[in-house]
């Protein structure tokens, strides 16, 4: 089974959107629609840390060439 | 023609930097004309490059032509990849499995395995600065300052044994 099915541009983007709406909804907007930001926020970030997203398994796609669950072994 | 046999590949120093590109993992082949084991391997290490481009580079050097390269060769230049490499050929003599068969995809498959490693980890840490240096600069927010701690630490937490 394939685990990451992200590209490493693909992961890092979504790292950078996560981090970015973390700190938007948390640092800075506060109060209950920050909360909310930051907690969407944690999607892009955790799937972007991880590489695997759920999505992509449901409509079979992926943006990494290789089977990379080689970066689950080694 | 008289086909010598090739000097016995042995662990040497590192390769030469025309071998190696630095920071990434290299393949290196070690082949002749009279090799068939060889020739046998050449299909599967060309799919093998293929599958794993951008992240391990395959070099091809021929046995006989007597360059300084040959003498480097039999381990490679990368600290990761020999320490792999003598991996695999340890488990093929396990197996009574002579030196040269040494299965190209496992030394190839761990070291891509291992590049990605290295920029997971990247991220994760880089990730975590982020947060820690956005979470100081917007308030102080402690939210942030322990996800990005939490998510730095993550860089070392040890993974589990990830079965393929």
């Amino acid at each position: 089974m394939s685990f990451v099915n992200e590209a490493g541009w693909d992961r890092i983007a979504r790292v950078v959107l996560g981090v970015a709406m973390l700190a938007v909804g948390f640092g800075i907007m506060g109060g209950t629609a920050g909360t909310v930001v930051g907690i969407i926020g944690f999607v892009p970030l955790v799937t972007g840390l991880v590489g695997y997203c759920p999505l992509y398994s449901v409509f079979h796609l992926r943006t990494n060439r290789a089977d990379d669950s080689s970066a689950r072994t080694a | 023609m008289g086909a010598t046999r090739p000097r016995r590949a042995h662990d040497g120093p590192h390769l030469p930097r025309t071998l190696v590109p630095a920071g990434r993992p290299v393949v290196v082949q070690v082949w002749a004309p009279w090799c068939n084991s060889c020739r046998t391997m050449e299909p599967m290490l060309e799919r093998l490059a293929g599958d794993y481009a951008g992240q391990v580079d395959l070099r091809r050097v021929q046995a006989d032509a007597g360059t300084s390269h040959v003498r480097h060769t039999g381990a490679v230049g990368e600290r990761d990849l020999r320490y792999l490499f003598d991996q695999a050929v340890a488990a093929g003599r396990a197996e009574g499995a002579p030196r040269e068969s040494v299965d190209p995809g496992a030394v190839v498959r761990p070291a891509a395995g291992l590049r990605a490693k290295r920029v997971d980890r990247s991220l994760r840490v880089a990730a975590g600065a982020a947060l820690v240096a956005a979470g100081l600069l917007t308030g102080p927010a402690p939210v942030l300052v322990g996800i990005g701690v939490v998510v730095g630490g993550s860089a070392w937490w040890p993974r589990g044994t990830g079965s393929r």
